[in-house]
């Protein structure tokens, strides 16, 4: 431990009021009322209140956080009507929507590995990349999804979700929300330049981070009236690219930041979750990762209760 | 010429004794505290003289030139003291610099993670109990601070974890660390398991306020409200004049229809604290429900004039503009 961080930490304990250990902490006055009609809105039919809808950014390793996110939502009782994902946040919206609890997803990020993405980061695939100029290919995503939530149409999902992807003949976002799921959201996070693109309904489609980094349109076409964001920005200071693939990701991760600012506009309420010193594949992380969604999402739970009962407000007064 | 060689010797052999007694201190040799002066500052801490014993104690420690050669149990009762005195900074650095020489040392890791934990530094905490936990994975103090840390983040599911390893190991657990694992099942809406917790609590010590509110919420949430308002009026046999008990009871003897009474008890929090918001908004929630929105409007706007930023003071503006009064 260097010494300017100890001195930081002495000033900091030094300053704050020291912590009590109770039981429950004490509520303050607004966090009675809040709990209170927040109990009343749980309670309300789904048609008797606004819908709310989630969507969940793009952000490789990093969109993890939003498992974190998931949870907190979960343990507060928020209804999550309709979800909308990209990349990561298709992979972790879809396992979600179709019904697998917050601890299936924490169980995966123990054991989730590269091999259970592509089949060929290997001496073949490199042999293969080299000789024949053919990038891997995240067949093996479709399999993995296929192992936990197995053949799911979107027509099944408990939960209504859509994800994209983009073609990349054509540069159009193609948002999928009927069909086979696997295949869809294996297209949306098919990360163009490490992966080969996806040959799916006379398309070939690649990561829909490109065009739709944050799917607040999409949620909003499925019929959310109340849109929750979780984001994932990168840290451009925790990390300088070393590789090609590191590089083309970083490209996309600045046009990613004008994306998020420009939908997050769109959204009612905005968790961002910081994720640092973890590479777009640092599958090693995603527990880590995970764990910030829940802080964050966690330390700003009261005001979003809040945001929403204001919102509702029409509903859970309702004489 | 004999003589001589004789002298060399006896010279060389001073010589050589003089280096190694000025080395000695560097390598570990000598310079080593003593041992009664450690017992002495024990005696002081324990009978409260944390500043003497912080003078001794730092003595002590200093006395040993070779850093590596410091003992963890004089850096923790050093850390310890200046905890005692109000200088946690102090007591911080103390623990890290030993954990420096001592990164294994179970207590010392106890001692910062607590001392992390308690000044809101949840995730310096964890780490340093991951560590405790990883030299002694049955460690009752770092499973019960590991539960504290992922409940204080919310992330209630991984706080059960530990806390079901404490409880399996240590079934007889004070009620504390029972209500506080009813507490994580309660954030999760899990009424039922944050009831049996809360009444195995309450067998052990029925005289906590905070345990009955637990359990008055448990049962609300379970939709027992009777039970729940008989749980809240103990706890106020012990607290009279908490405003979060007498909120609570206001707002489900509201949710139960009991307007009158709920009247009294929001007057009973408005005459203990004049003005105060929420006792007004449950006041005009009741009038309105008794059929007196002329009465309730103007509360309303006494809210909103009162603070209109506070989440009360909001949702009073929003009521007026939604549900004219």
């Amino acid at each position: 431990m260097n010494s300017p961080l100890k001195k930081w930490l002495g000033a900091v304990i030094a300053l704050l009021y020291i912590i009590p250990l109770q039981a429950l902490p004490a509520q303050d006055d607004d966090a009675l009322l809040r709990n209170f009609l927040w109990g009343n809105f749980i309670r309300l039919p789904k048609e008797d209140r606004p819908k709310i809808g989630l969507a969940l950014s793009a952000g490789g390793v990093r969109g993890f956080a939003h498992v974190g996110v998931l949870e907190v939502l979960s343990n507060a009782g928020v209804p999550v009507d309709m979800v909308s994902g990209t990349s990561m946040g298709a992979v972790v919206g879809s396992l979600y929507a179709s019904g697998l609890p917050t601890s299936k997803l924490w169980e995966i990020s123990e054991h989730i590995t590269l091999d259970k993405i592509t089949p060929d980061f290997n001496v073949m695939g490199l042999l293969r990349f080299v000789f024949a100029k053919k990038l891997p290919t995240s067949a093996n995503l479709t399999k993995f999804l296929h192992d936990q939530i197995g053949d799911m149409t979107f027509e099944q999902m408990p939960i209504p979700f859509s994800c994209a992807a983009m073609d990349i003949k054509t540069g159009e976002k193609i948002l999928f929300d009927s069909g086979p799921l696997g295949i869809a959201v294996r297209a949306s996070m098919n990360l163009p330049g490490v992966f080969e693109p996806v040959s799916y309904r006379h398309r070939a489609l690649v990561d829909g981070a490109v065009v739709d980094y944050l799917p607040v349109d999409s949620v909003k076409k499925m019929g959310a009236d109340y849109i929750i964001a979780s984001i994932t920005p990168i840290d451009f200071s925790s990390s300088t690219p070393k590789s090609i693939a590191s590089y083309l990701l970083r490209v996309g991760d600045v046009r990613a930041i004008a994306m998020i600012e420009d939908a997050s506009k769109r959204a009612n309420f905005v968790l961002t979750n910081r994720v640092v010193d973890a590479g777009t594949l640092e599958l090693d992380k995603l527990h880590k990762a995970g764990e910030v969604g829940v802080k964050q999402a966690n330390s700003h739970l009261a005001e979003l209760q809040e945001d929403i009962l204001l919102f509702a407000l029409p509903y859970v007064l309702k004489p | 010429m004999y003589l001589n060689r004789k002298l060399m010797i006896i010279l060389a052999a001073c010589l050589a004794l003089g280096a190694c007694s000025s080395f000695k201190g560097a390598f570990g040799l000598g310079f080593i505290g003593d041992k009664k002066d450690y017992a002495r500052a024990r005696d002081l801490y324990s009978h409260g003289h944390y500043e003497q014993a912080i003078e001794e104690l730092s003595a002590y420690i200093h006395k040993t030139y070779n850093v590596k050669r410091r003992e963890a149990r004089a850096y923790r009762l050093l850390g310890m003291s200046y905890e005692q005195t109000g200088q946690l900074s102090k007591a911080l650095d103390t623990y890290l610099e030993a954990l420096e020489f001592h990164p294994k040392n179970v207590p010392l890791l106890l001692a910062a993670a607590d001392l992390y934990q308690r000044t809101g530094l949840t995730d310096r905490s964890i780490e340093l109990y991951e560590l405790a936990l990883q030299e002694e994975p049955d460690n009752l103090s770092a499973l019960a601070g590991q539960a504290e840390n992922y409940r204080a983040m919310g992330f209630y599911s991984k706080a059960r974890d530990f806390y079901d390893r404490f409880f399996t190991l240590n079934p007889q657990a004070s009620a504390q660390y029972r209500a506080r694992y009813a507490g994580t099942f309660l954030n999760q809406h899990n009424y039922e398991s944050a009831f049996i917790n809360i009444t195995i609590a309450l067998e052990q010590d029925d005289s906590s306020p905070d345990f009955w509110l637990i359990s008055a919420r448990a049962n609300f949430g379970l939709g027992r409200t009777e039970e729940a308002l008989k749980d809240i009026d103990i706890a106020l046999s012990f607290s009279p004049v908490r405003r979060d008990l007498l909120g609570t009871k206001a707002l489900m003897l509201y949710h139960n229809k009991q307007y009158d009474l709920s009247l009294q008890t929001a007057q009973q929090i408005l005459d203990l604290y004049p003005e105060n918001q929420l006792g007004l908004f449950i006041k005009a929630l009741n009038l309105k429900a008794l059929g007196n929105g002329k009465q309730a409007a103007q509360i309303l706007q006494q809210i909103t004039a009162l603070n209109p930023h506070s989440f009360i003071g909001k949702t009073a503006d929003n009521w007026q503009t939604y549900h004219p009064l």
